[in-house]
């Protein structure tokens, strides 16, 4: 059962976990697509070798699966378990993102 | 660079990874910053392994360490040797009529373009990959660059399209696509003048593409003959990069030369 932690123990692999699974939340995507992708949404760019290793990672866990090679490349798939532990991961991003945002805005300000 | 991962790694991932590195190395030649990337997660993925294999067996594991080590001190020296360590071929012919980012008229773009990645031109392509006719909207005709990625391009560079081969810039084998109908015009001094294009008598069915590889349909409907028009549509239910329909649909007789539109699948 996929549970909030896992994708913080993904350690140092945490913040690429997140985009890719924010990239395939909307369909399966080959290595460039995840790459091209994840610049396009979150201004990222993902090396070759940490790209493969988060999603190394991913799949080990079930939270990704491999398809079949497609002209030499290999589409991504987020999984059910994926999609849950993503969604619960983000929900918990938001309100650290809330509470924060809302901290500055009382001691200092809005911009 | 990919003898730095252990050979088990590469017997699952070779394929897909040298494919992105081509990809990655196509947009941009020299990066250190790829190339520390690839060596460093290489290396790491070796070290474990050589921690299991010390475990089961001490000589097994210092042949073992001999070996990543002759290996990480190689690609060291060949580093400091020089970055560029893939060449790809790039074709490049003649001048580059239309830029991407700036607006066109749609049917001034010639059939086939030349596509840049950065400042490198990487081939060419049908114009149908490029630029979007935007009819729909009741806005101006002007083409919108449609996003390329680089691995659609490697299957379409050099890429011989059934029955036009590879075609240089500004020859297009397809002029304008035919009307069924003729069309009259009333000019202001109410002359009419009618225009038409006959068709030519050979008639096509279209075959069905559904799903199909977009470079590899949109080749396909190019070798029947058919003048192809692709629209970029976001889908839930085909990936990138694929066809979702065509219009007329699958089964449809259509002129030769006749306009057919092609939704693809589009991040």
């Amino acid at each position: 059962m996929t549970t909030m932690d896992d994708l913080n123990a993904f350690g140092r692999y945490s913040g690429p976990a997140t985009l890719l699974l924010s990239s395939l939340a909307d369909g399966p995507k080959h290595g460039y697509a995840l790459t091209k992708d994840v610049e396009h949404f979150a201004g990222v760019h993902l090396a070759p070798g940490t790209l493969y290793a988060a999603l190394d990672r991913l799949v080990e866990r079930g939270l990704v699966e491999g398809l079949p090679v497609e002209g030499r490349r290999r589409p991504y798939r987020i999984t059910a378990p994926g999609a849950t532990a993503l969604r619960e991961h983000l929900d918990a991003q938001r309100q650290v993102t809330e509470v924060g945002l809302a901290r500055l805005k009382r001691a200092w300000g809005t911009p | 660079m990919l003898r730095w991962y252990p050979r088990l790694w590469r017997q699952s991932h070779e394929e897909e990874f040298a494919a992105l590195l081509e990809d990655s190395i196509a947009e941009r030649p020299h990066s250190p910053r790829r190339f520390l990337d690839v060596a460093l997660h290489g290396v790491r993925l070796r070290s474990v392994e050589m921690r299991r294999a010390f475990r089961t067996s001490r000589r097994r594991a210092l042949v073992g360490s001999g070996a990543t080590l002759a290996v990480v001190v190689g690609a060291i020296a060949f580093a400091t040797g020089g970055f560029g360590l893939v060449a790809t071929s790039s074709p490049s012919k003649g001048g580059m009529p239309y830029e991407p980012g700036k607006s066109a008229d749609y049917s001034s773009i010639p059939d086939y373009v030349a596509v840049w990645i950065g400042p490198n031109k990487v081939g060419y392509t049908p114009k149908a990959y490029v630029a979007v006719a935007n009819g729909s909207s009741g806005n101006s005709p002007m083409g919108l660059p449609a996003r390329v990625y680089s691995s659609n391009l490697k299957t379409l560079l050099g890429h011989e399209y059934p029955g036009i081969g590879f075609v240089a810039l500004g020859a297009s084998p397809w002029t304008q696509p035919c009307r069924t109908e003729t069309v009259t015009e009333v000019g202001t001094s109410g002359q009419a003048t009618t225009n038409s294009i006959p068709c030519p008598s050979t008639t096509i069915v279209l075959p069905n593409m559904v799903g199909m590889v977009t470079p590899t349909g949109v080749g396909e409907l190019s070798g029947l003959g058919v003048s192809v028009v692709v629209q970029n549509v976001h889908s839930r239910s085909i990936s990138p990069g694929h066809i979702i329909s065509t219009s007329p649909g699958a089964g449809s007789t259509v002129h030769a030369r006749q306009a057919v539109v092609v939704d693809i699948s589009i991040r």
